[in-house]
């Protein structure tokens, strides 16, 4: 009987292709909305968490800050120093290793050719600790570093901002007033919503101190590497532990730094995202809800069309149940095609927004929202189909065949 | 006895006031038995047609069709008779218009929850006993009037019903085709279906072997007809 109804359904549909294609819009345009801003909320969502998912989730960013707590507000930030982190990776047996890092903004020259960039003053641990690494060349040593040499690790697109030719290992550049040598080009990480990833300069931790001064000056976060992932929180409470204790946090004063983990970021995203996509439900609820009137008046036509239809079909035996199933399943097939274009129609629309607003990050549509997509408008042609298919059902089989 | 009507009574309210369509009629048809119901329009003679026909239910009165009591049964329980026990012929057909003469023959099989192969073969057998087995496939739009009403008489077979019920066959027919449906009406009841035939024409009535009247809600005239009138 099903599969009767089915095909009834279909039959019904195809010869009013017109008719059915525009009833349906509604709900076509409802879930496209949906879809086109998920792709694209999803695909920036994906593209953001793919640059944290190189960190790992063994990785743990300690920062100064001032405490958000009233009394507070004048105080003077209470910068991270070197010796700090030494002292916290000897005292923090989860710690594999800490990379400190000071970074500020300097004016650099090759030539003629002139531009600003980030500086980051870090250790030769980094790149294990961040797992990113040099392209081509050769990262700093513990010898740069204690020696305070003059070496620069550039990042891909301060090649083109200062023309360096190649070879470029081995050039000298300027940073601020120092001339310092190009020992190593980092990998590239490409652009990211007009932020271009690979535009910094990376030089040794200590080089970067007596050249730019104390970490008072400079602002300085730690990167964390945690060696046993699964113990995450017990990580940070000991190293929330020896912060304070190292440096000398009242009792009762909340903490004067801060800490960032990939999970925080993800659930950030995950916020933003989620309201993204609450907007963009609302509006599809709306469209759907009107979509779906429109669906129940061009059933209550179709069913008014088909009364001597109707009434045949109760004369030769159609229960009310059968009517009833019959009106019902054309009116979810037809929302659940229309749902069905809505969710290529997002997708095209998702993946052309994307495409055309520059270095944005390419769509994505999730499982969840294509599932999604069906269910809702099969939901909506049970609702608003039921009203005209129990009119249907509930004919009089002497008035329906009578009807002109 | 297939069909015993005692006293039956319907009564259509009408504004303020109430028509008595059918004013105690009691009337009893065998099995086999081939009969005409004739009358003028308000005669009630359409009213005794959908109450025997199981589309409608009496005001007051008992119906027993097949030695079941029928007249009290609600909706979906009607629908299960006109399903089993009787096949209607209509004056305007009344086929499925996008439908295939196969697929109008098959409905009252598919509402019987009869399997697909099985109502394919029905149907098909109903559809050559009417001599259309060539026209299987084509809607009713691509069939003549006496086609059409070929297939819905198939139609009214395919379930085995217990009573065909033919409401002016041959309305919508000329002369000739309406003698050639009549013809295959003969046919069925000389091979055992019983048939009630609702009619206003005279000599269409003088098929049936047996002529009821009917004038303001009541039988005023029961008899055999004798076979030599008969065409």
């Amino acid at each position: 009987m099903f599969s009767e109804n089915l095909a009834i359904a279909f039959r019904a549909l195809w010869a009013n292709k017109m008719r059915s294609l525009l009833t349906t819009l509604g709900v076509v345009i409802g879930v496209a909305a949906v879809i086109a801003v998920v792709s694209i909320v999803q695909g920036f969502f994906f593209a953001v968490n793919n640059l944290f998912k190189d960190l790992g989730s063994g990785w743990v960013r300690v920062m100064a800050q001032r405490p958000d707590a009233p009394g507070w507000e004048d105080k003077v930030i209470h910068p991270l120093y070197r010796a700090d982190s030494e002292y916290l990776k000897e005292h923090v047996p989860l710690i594999e290793d800490i990379a400190p890092a000071m970074f500020g903004s300097l004016t650099i020259k090759n030539g003629s050719m002139k531009s600003n960039t980030t500086i980051l003053g870090t250790v030769p641990g980094y790149m294990d600790v961040v797992s990113f690494y040099v392209g081509r060349g050769r990262f700093f040593t513990n010898i740069d570093d204690k020696g305070r040499r003059k070496v620069c690790v550039i990042g891909a697109k301060i090649i083109e901002k200062l023309e360096i030719d190649e070879p470029v290992i081995g050039r000298q550049i300027q940073l601020g007033d120092d001339s310092f040598t190009v020992i190593g080009v980092m990998e590239s990480r490409g652009e990211l919503i007009g932020l271009n990833l690979d535009d910094y300069i990376f030089i040794p931790y200590d080089t970067a101190r007596s050249i730019f001064g104390e970490e008072e000056i400079f602002n300085t976060i730690w990167e964390v590497a945690i060696n046993d992932a699964s113990k995450m929180e017990l990580a940070k409470t000991q190293i929330i532990d020896a912060m304070r204790r190292r440096r000398r946090v009242a009792a009762n004063d909340p903490d004067d730094f801060r800490l960032l983990s990939q999970e925080q970021i993800t659930s950030v995203l995950g916020t933003i995202s989620g309201y993204a996509t609450g907007v963009a439900a609302g509006i599809a609820g709306v469209a759907l809800f009107v979509g779906g009137i429109g669906i129940m008046n061009i059933m209550l036509v179709s069913v008014t069309e088909r009364t001597r239809e109707i009434g045949v079909r109760k004369a030769v035996g159609a229960r009310r149940n059968n009517i009833l199933l019959q009106f019902l399943i054309e009116a979810t097939i037809l929302t659940v095609l229309g749902g069905g274009l809505g969710i290529l129609l997002g997708v095209g629309v998702g993946a052309g927004v994307a495409a055309i607003i520059p270095q944005f990050p390419s769509a994505h549509v999730p499982i969840w929202a294509v599932v999604m997509g069906f269910s809702v408008s099969a939901f909506v042609g049970v609702v608003f189909g039921v009203y005209p298919a129990m009119r249907a059902a509930r004919l009089d089989p002497i008035d329906a065949l009578r009807y002109e | 006895m297939l069909i015993e009507v005692t006293d039956l009574t319907k009564i259509y309210p009408m504004g303020n006031e109430e028509v008595r369509a059918l004013n105690g009629v009691s009337l009893s048809i065998g099995r086999g038995e081939y009969i005409a119901i004739m009358g003028p329009s308000g005669s009630g003679k359409s009213t005794l047609m959908n109450l025997i026909g199981c589309l409608d239910t009496p005001s007051s009165g008992t119906y027993i069709l097949n030695e079941r009591e029928v007249s009290k049964l609600d909706d979906n329980e009607l629908a299960a008779i006109r399903n089993k026990e009787i096949g209607f012929v209509f004056q305007t057909f009344n086929l499925l218009a996008r439908t295939s003469a196969l697929g109008n023959v098959e409905l009252p099989l598919i509402y019987a929850g009869v399997p697909r192969a099985e109502r394919l073969k029905k149907a098909k057998a109903a559809l050559e006993a009417v001599q259309l087995g060539d026209r299987m496939m084509h809607k009713p739009n691509e069939l003549s009037g006496g086609q059409r009403q070929r297939v819905a008489v198939a139609r009214a077979l395919v379930n085995n019903p217990s009573l065909i019920l033919a409401d002016e066959p041959t309305g919508n027919l000329d002369s000739k085709t309406g003698m050639e449906l009549m013809g295959l009406l003969d046919d069925l009841n000389r091979r055992g279906n019983t048939i009630v035939l609702v009619t206003h024409e005279e000599d269409i009535a003088q098929h049936a072997h047996r002529i009821v009247k009917l004038m303001d809600g009541k039988i005023v005239y029961d008899h055999p007809v004798a076979p030599a009138n008969r065409p």
